[in-house]
């Protein structure tokens, strides 16, 4: 197997996006190996007239609807690589969306992109994250470089990235600061058994208007993050614009692998599957330690959100 | 139960004297017309080895001396309170109930009634085996409605999971909620549904409220496992679960079918 590889790709134009891709997606085909492309509809566009006939041999999704969240994008990186792991190296271009971005969602694309370099590690993918410096922030495109311990600008050459941050570092970063503290007066609830929290979570989503089926996803959720954290705890559930929140608050010791949570169940039992569950159901899940214990706090969709698939 | 041929009494019977002689119970098999050698046959068949518990009277296959319901319930109560004494758990007693037929139907009900109130009182457990040629329908219907809720393929009952044999499909049904606190009990059931079951087994879920991950990993790895070109089956499953085993991508295992949809 290869070993990993994760560059970024800063371009001021399309012309420099397509000298870079073009060769990138080309080299891959021409070695068999698989090729995905995760960028915006224009990219797509742009690759799918550049590589011509050849543009039918690689896998693509528009990158808003590959992962929705970080821990989703995380796992969906790592099936694409599963279902290929017959192949040593299988290329992934992949571009987030960053324009738009509210500030704690930016911080959350970054820290998942160091924490690629974690996940991924062991693996033989082959990933270049395009950064459009005509759209996304200065210190998006400068983060960049501290989350990809390379750069790339033709697709080929790997060009050591000069301010590489260790990812345990960075990511260490991104979590400083405190979450923002729960609204006075919220439901606080002792939880001795797993059984009380689970219910007391259905209980409140169904009270609030979510539907038979999220209530139960959710109570899963809580119950996986709760059973992580270990009894007893103590729990506080509020709803503020966007989201229903559920803090876990428990003795245990710090919880020290900071992208718990974010490779999925394989084939043994982990410690950790259950945080991917409660991850992967919730919009988002954030972990602060400090010497009297451990937070998890998890939040949801409400019953008045519109999207629809 | 009801049955129309042995081949069907196997799954049921097999299972519930061997586990009893395994475990500390006595076991008492009535047999009506059938001649009890042909019921020690049938035992050995099954692979219970059945002599050496029947040269130490621990199991004791006999033909019933009378068919007066009420005399049968009181020699039930009377070998049922023996076996405690004798040291033993409780009787596990089976019986062919053809003899109803001849005795009318009429004080059926009651009968069965007398019975499932010794069985509460825990000294004793059965199952009593209706074949389906004998009995009216209607008959085993009202016999079906006694026996809701109480009959003898509770496999684990407590108080969050309760989980029954199944017949018709085989297999188990689960209700409640799966936890760590009972995940050893749906482990034991799939296991020995697993064993008892030559073809597919089917796991109903249709009542289960809630099951968190290391419940459906116990299914899932029980349908990997399973072998011999066979599948577990879960159907029904709850939104909720389906939607779970999607998310985590183990919808692909090998010998795990959904609501019974194509084989993997």
């Amino acid at each position: 197997m290869s070993e990993m590889i994760h560059q970024a790709s800063l371009y001021g134009s399309d012309a420099e996006f397509l000298e870079m891709a073009v060769p990138f997606i080309r080299d891959g085909l021409a070695n068999g190996e698989p090729v995905m492309v995760t960028t915006t509809s224009g990219n797509l566009e742009l690759l799918g007239e550049a590589l011509g006939d050849d543009a039918r041999h690689v896998d693509y999704a528009e990158t808003a609807y590959f992962g929705r969240r970080t821990a989703q994008r995380a796992t969906a990186f790592l099936r694409y690589w599963q279902r290929y792991a017959d192949h040593k190296r299988v290329r992934i271009l992949a571009e987030p969306v960053w324009s738009g971005k509210s500030a704690r969602d930016v911080l959350a694309w970054k820290r998942m992109e160091s924490g690629l370099n974690l996940i991924l590690a062991g693996t033989g993918v082959w990933m270049i994250c395009p950064y459009d410096t005509r759209t996304v922030g200065a210190d998006v495109a400068r983060d960049a470089m501290r989350t990809h311990p390379s750069l790339s600008s033709d697709g080929r050459q790997i060009e050591p990235s000069p301010t590489y941050a260790d990812p345990v570092d960075f990511i260490g970063q991104c979590d400083a600061a405190p979450l923002p503290e729960a609204p006075r007066g919220c439901l606080t609830v002792a939880i001795d058994d797993l059984q009380d929290v689970r219910r007391l979570v259905a209980e409140e989503g169904r009270r609030r208007g979510l539907t038979g089926e999220r209530a139960t996803m959710l109570a899963v959720a809580v119950h996986e993050a709760s059973r992580y954290l270990g009894v007893p705890l103590s729990a506080r559930i509020w709803e503020r614009f966007g989201a229903l929140v559920c803090d876990l608050r428990g003795q245990r010791g710090p919880i020290s692998d900071p992208l718990a949570g974010f490779r999925p169940p394989g084939p043994e039992e982990r410690q950790e599957d259950g945080l991917w569950l409660a991850r992967q159901v919730c919009e988002y899940v954030d972990i602060r330690s400090d010497d009297s214990g451990c937070t998890i706090r998890l939040q949801a969709a409400t019953s008045r959100l519109q999207e629809s698939a | 139960m009801t049955y129309s041929d042995e081949a069907e009494l196997e799954p049921v019977l097999a299972p519930f004297v061997s586990e009893g002689l395994a475990g500390s119970d006595k076991v008492l098999y009535f047999t009506d017309v059938t001649h009890p050698a042909i019921v020690t046959g049938l035992l050995r068949a099954w692979g219970v080895g059945p002599d050496a518990y029947i040269a130490d009277g621990r199991l004791d296959v006999r033909q019933m001396e009378t068919t007066d319901p009420d005399l049968l319930v009181d020699q039930l109560a009377d070998a049922a309170r023996q076996a405690r004494a004798q040291g033993y758990r409780a009787l596990r007693v089976t019986g062919e109930m053809s003899w109803a037929v001849r005795e009318g139907t009429a004080r059926l009900a009651a009968y069965e009634t007398k019975v499932q109130t010794l069985f509460d009182t825990g000294l004793a457990m059965g199952i009593c085996q209706y074949d389906r040629r004998l009995f009216q329908p209607v008959v085993l219907a009202e016999l079906q409605r006694i026996h809701q809720g109480r009959d003898m393929d509770l496999e684990f009952d407590g108080a969050l999971l309760r989980i029954r044999r199944t017949v018709h499909p085989p297999g188990i049904r689960v209700e409640g909620e799966v936890d760590a606190n009972t995940l050893g009990e749906l482990n034991k059931a799939l296991a020995s549904a697993v064993l008892r079951q030559p073809g597919d087994v089917h796991v109903d879920l249709g009542e289960v409220s809630f099951i968190d991950l290391s419940g459906l990993r116990a299914l899932v790895d029980t349908a990997a496992r399973i072998g011999d070109g066979r599948s577990l089956v879960l159907d029904p499953v709850p939104e909720h679960v389906l939607q779970l085993i999607k998310l985590i991508g183990w919808d692909g295992t090998p010998g795990l079918r959904l609501r019974g949809g194509d084989p993997r």
